[in-house]
């Protein structure tokens, strides 16, 4: 019969992955799943562009890429207020021993160059491959390593500094310092 | 590479496991969420709004 229900799985398939990408590259769950909503109706009406066994996850993040950066070339300034909500709004896991955890982590990782924090989350979480990632963002193969390489320097000495800084102030004062931070935001 | 000139290669390696880990956990956070019924939504409208279509066009 018709092949839509397959392909309306093949996509249904995709959305988790779609989401956490989207997440990555805007910061925010609610602004992410309109990202990926538009994606979804853009690679609808353009199945046609889509070449059958090939990759359809890295088709799919190229369109939502592509999605995210024409609006974030509209909407600059909105977006840089959402670059700064990044850390804040994307706290799941409670701190629980304060040694590396994922918020400290997420703050290194927000403060990336969105071209490397790009790069570095196509490889080392949505588990593309450099020359899938390189396809996805356009660019040189190279160009993705070398992002990666760099992302990967960056968090290193960052979160090297933070491991650093738990030999140095007392827990209680490092608790007051980001209560006082999170506390001047409202 | 990712040879700092500070720190020792054992920081550096623990370092880059810590934040593989990480960057997998924040991601499959998100992996394991169940799909939102907006998209659930979205692909049926899709699908009904593209078999009307067909019909139409079959009928000219």
């Amino acid at each position: 019969m018709n092949d839509r229900p397959s392909v309306r799985d093949d996509l249904l398939a995709q959305i988790p992955s779609l989401r956490a990408f989207a997440v990555s590259l805007c910061g925010q769950m609610d602004k992410a799943d309109d990202l990926v909503q538009e994606a979804l109706v853009k690679a609808w009406s353009n199945l046609g562009s889509f070449t059958e066994g090939t990759n359809m996850r890295a088709w799919l993040f190229t369109i939502l890429r592509n999605v995210y950066y024409s609006e974030h070339r509209k909407r600059r300034r909105e977006v840089q207020d959402a670059d700064g909500m990044f850390s804040a709004r994307l706290v799941v896991h409670p701190s629980q021993n304060g040694h590396m955890d994922l918020q400290d982590f997420r703050t290194a990782l927000s403060g990336l160059p969105p071209d490397q924090r790009e790069a570095l989350i196509l490889v080392g979480a949505s588990g593309f491959s450099y020359e899938e990632a390189a396809a996805i963002c356009e660019v040189a193969v190279g160009t993705i390593k070398s992002r990666v390489n760099r992302a990967r320097s960056a968090l290193t000495r960052s979160l090297a500094v933070q491991a650093g800084s738990e030999f140095g102030p007392e827990p209680t004062l490092q608790a007051a310092m980001v209560t006082t931070s999170s506390g001047s935001s409202s | 590479m990712a040879h700092s000139e500070k720190g020792s290669p054992e920081i550096d390696l623990e370092l880059q496991t810590h934040i593989g880990r990480h960057l997998k956990a924040s991601y499959d956070d998100i992996l394991v969420q169940n799909v939102p019924d907006r998209f659930l939504d979205l692909l049926k409208t899709l699908e009904e709004k593209e078999k009307g279509q067909d019909s139409r066009d079959e009928q000219r």
